[in-house]
């Protein structure tokens, strides 16, 4: 198709359609549920018989369409008109040139595991990003990698480790695409060493809104760069990825116990400062029984922590724990199901800690594997409620402690799950309006808190009334939040600002005149 | 657990040969229940339920639990039963009747071998030896092919066929079977008898196990080995690191599987050189050992590296 003889025609109604459940969206409102309206689709057809006629299948029928009826977070219910399986950076920039000149919202999906209805889509095309999931080019001397952006990170680790090779750091799980991760943040247990998976990146190929395809980086197109990275999809589709790698290393893993929440969370940040440890973070199972995992990659830094930083871990090891843990339930007869509850969790979950076939010699040789499957067996469900709060190292303690209250208000068995992540200096332009707090310095950190629903049936409503007094707290102590599009959106405007939203909505305008690209996600 | 039950958490294409050669979730256990789910017609889905390898990895993977290969097993059946898959019905049709005045055997263990290993005289001799150690271990002349097959493509199996096929083996405290399929079914059709994997069971040998090297790519018989992932994982891991040889197991601890198989053969659903070279990536191997005769065939034109039956172990 000739680009040049296309012009498109700009979006009329504010940019945003009316939303008929919540007209002040982009201002944030204490509301419900903000699942937006469903496109109409005004010039479908049409743009049906563009499509055909440039050769891109289009699958209407409706158990196609259905397929992606809702994300892993299971709140937010939409249909596309269409569902197009992306096979290359051609046939999405036409795609995406029809799209615009038709004005039919495009939605993208990798693995589909937004929890906020980020990749559904409520009318027009999803375009699945899984179709294009290969690895290009492993170079073992520069260790980088290319690949298609729909990949999921395990297939990714799965052709790296054949190599001797591993990503960096990749969303525990494994489900995630590379090019959805990129777009959103990706946090890991050793981001407090190496940075969120965003930072990875080193260069991208980016199909933009209007259809050209770009090839950018820190050095070429920075400016699109910066967008795409933690740009929750709204600037560009990223159809190829090119990412640091390293060596692959097996984890000496060891596990300290807490009946103290502040205690854990400052032991997580001074291990992180100090540099102690290569990998850390914190899996609650009661805020009275709270891990702190430190693991490392070598020998050597596992003996250097043991002789020097041990003593400053205030954690215990399983067995004095228990010890104590038994002792405080045994003057506590009355919490008795308390205590049950704790020893149910702890003999199902630990043994997927560690499986012996993913263990050799008291090293975890597969922890893409093992975190990623304890995470859906222990955590995953027809619904996946994980609001978080993303803060400045000083605020993190507080941010921790008060969303800590919520969930206990909220329901009576829930995880917390705490990293630090270390900034890059040279990526602040990445950080803005993103994940990333605007008053972080060297390392930001996030805390999601997951109910357990086990069998128990909650209402929508509740769910929702939980989420968004866990982002109350960010609001009310200025932090920022991992999952803040789709349905979260709202809560832009009031924990970032008007200046800086409205700084990228017109950014956005100029991007993507017909606002087509991830409809309502951020915009 | 039935595939309503499927939320679409995509584990299961982490594994699935069938998804990984096409990227089309429509290929994939994923992409037919989620059609289902939404009133597909089994004619909608029959191109994915008839490309699948039924190799079982997605049912160690469901964190649902749901019995994927079963079901599709069941859907194919259900397919078949309305009438679809004219072709293919045409093509199986010559293979499902085996006519065979079988005679009882007298022996406590009898091996199932297949066709693949049948036409492997010299491997079969080895195998009977070796696992003929308190009683003679005899060679089913009768190994139900045709009934392996009619499993696999989910054909109804009548009754006179199924008890003739049974009937010499009812005395048998042993048997080793060679198609994952049939050992299946085995289960419930002879639950009072000890039933193997054959390759499994060879695998067990210190005698050939002994003799892996550090440079051979030992390669799992995945779909009996999925199909008992958690009592035989361990004994392979333990497998790969004594003896540091390689296997064909992923990072998720399945068995790539090859794309051997009837059914594929007969409609080629799977690109067998693309399956066999993803086993081989980025792999450093001298020699290929298998546990399945049809997996040696499948691999051996992929590559020109020896490929010997664990069996051919005896004498290296």
């Amino acid at each position: 198709m000739d680009k040049q003889h296309i012009t498109y025609p700009r979006n009329t109604i504010g940019k945003i359609p009316p939303c008929p459940v919540a007209p002040d969206s982009l201002q944030g409102i204490p509301r419900q549920q903000t699942n937006p309206a469903r496109w109409q689709g005004e010039q479908w057809p049409a743009f049906v018989v563009a499509l055909k006629q440039a050769n891109i299948e289009l699958r209407v029928a409706p158990h196609n369409t259905g397929t992606y009826m809702t994300d892993a977070g299971g709140l937010a219910y939409g249909k596309p008109h269409g569902v197009v399986i992306a096979r290359g950076a051609a046939q999405i920039a036409t795609l995406m040139q029809l799209a615009q000149q038709f004005q039919v919202p495009v939605t993208t999906r990798g693995g589909g595991l937004t929890t906020e209805g980020e990749s559904v889509a409520f009318g027009g095309v999803l375009l699945d990003m899984t179709g294009m999931s290969r690895v290009l080019h492993i170079d073992k001397t520069a260790l980088t990698v290319r690949t298609e952006g729909g990949i999921f990170w395990h297939l990714l680790a799965e052709a790296l480790r054949r190599e001797g090779l591993d990503y960096l750091s990749a969303p525990l799980n494994l489900t995630s695409s590379v090019g959805g991760t990129l777009g959103v943040g990706g946090i890991d247990v050793n981001s407090s060493k190496l940075g969120c998976s965003a930072d990875q990146a080193i260069a991208l190929q980016v199909v933009t809104p209007t259809g050209e395809i770009v090839e950018c980086s820190d050095e070429m197109h920075a400016e699109l760069f910066q967008r795409v990275i933690l740009g929750y999809g709204q600037f560009g589709i990223i159809t190829e990825a090119t990412l640091r790698i390293r060596p692959y290393t097996p984890l000496r893993m060891h596990y300290y116990y807490y009946s103290s929440l502040r205690n854990a969370v400052e032991d997580l940040i001074h291990l992180d400062r100090t540099e102690a440890c290569d990998y850390s973070g914190i899996l609650t199972m009661m805020d009275r029984a709270i891990t702190l995992l430190v693991a490392f990659d070598s020998d050597e830094r596992e003996t250097e922590f043991l002789n020097h930083h041990r003593q400053a871990v205030r954690g215990y090891g399983e067995l004095p724990f228990a010890i104590r843990t038994a002792a405080y339930y045994a003057v506590r007869p009355w919490r008795v199901k308390e205590a049950l509850y704790l020893y149910q969790r702890k003999r199902e979950l630990f043994p997927d800690l560690q499986p012996a076939h993913h263990m050799q010699g008291g090293q975890m040789i597969d922890r893409t594997v093992v975190f990623s499957r304890a995470v859906w067996k222990h955590w995953g469900g027809r619904q996946m409620v994980i609001p978080d709060l993303a803060s400045s190292v000083d605020k993190f303690v507080e941010s921790v402690e008060r969303g800590n209250a919520v969930c206990k208000k909220y329901f009576p068995h829930y995880t917390l799950y705490c990293v630090g992540i270390k900034l890059r200096a040279d990526h602040k332009p990445h950080y803005e309006l993103s994940c990333i707090p605007p008053d972080a310095e060297e390392w930001a950190y996030g805390c999601e808190f997951e109910p357990m629903m086990g069998d128990n049936s909650y209402s929508r409503d509740q769910l929702q009334s939980f989420k968004n007094e866990i982002y109350d707290i960010g609001v009310d102590l200025g932090t920022s939040y991992y999952r803040f599009g789709g349905m979260m959106k709202g809560y832009i405007r009031r924990a970032l600002g008007d200046e800086m939203v409205e700084k990228h909505l017109a950014m956005k305008r100029q991007a993507d005149p017909s606002m087509i690209l991830n409809r309502h996600v951020i915009f | 657990m039935s595939h309503s039950n499927c939320h679409g958490c995509s584990l299961c294409l982490l594994s699935c040969p069938m998804w990984q050669q096409r990227r089309d979730v429509q290929y994939s256990p994923q992409g037919i229940f989620k059609a289902l789910q939404h009133n597909a017609t089994n004619d909608e889905i029959a191109p994915a339920l008839f490309s699948c390898l039924l190799c079982g990895a997605c049912d160690v993977l469901c964190p649902e639990q749901i019995d994927i290969t079963d079901t599709i097993k069941t859907l194919r059946q259900t397919l078949f039963a309305k009438g679809g898959e004219i072709e293919l019905r045409k093509n199986i049709g010559s293979l499902l009747t085996q006519p065979v005045a079988e005679t009882r055997i007298e022996a406590n263990t009898i091996i199932l071998p297949g066709k693949a290993l049948r036409s492997m005289p010299d491997t079969l001799t080895k195998i009977q030896t070796l696992l003929s150690n308190e009683t003679h271990a005899a060679i089913a002349t009768d190994d139900g092919d045709d009934i392996a097959l009619a499993l696999e493509a989910g054909i109804h199996i009548s009754e006179q066929r199924r008890r003739n096929f049974l009937e010499p083996l009812q005395e048998a405290r042993r048997l080793y079977i060679s198609n994952a399929h049939l050992l299946r079914a085995l289960h419930q059709w002879l639950p009072a008898t000890a039933l193997c994997a054959l390759g499994y069971s060879l695998s067990q040998l210190g005698e050939l196990t002994s003799k892996l090297k550090k440079s051979d790519l030992y390669l799992i018989e995945a779909r009996s080995f999925h199909f008992d992932h958690k009592q035989k994982i361990t004994h392979y891991d333990q497998l790969r690191y004594q003896q540091g040889c390689q296997t064909n197991l992923d990072l998720q601890c399945n068995a790539i599987p090859t794309a051997a198989g009837v059914l594929n053969t007969l409609q080629p659903a799977l690109d067998a050189t693309e399956q066999g070279n993803w086993i081989l990536s980025g792999r450093n191997v001298q020699r290929i050992v298998v546990e399945c005769a049809e997996d040696g065939l499948a691999m051996s034109q992929v590559t020109r590296q020896p490929v010997l039956h664990i069996a051919d172990l005896m004498e290296a």
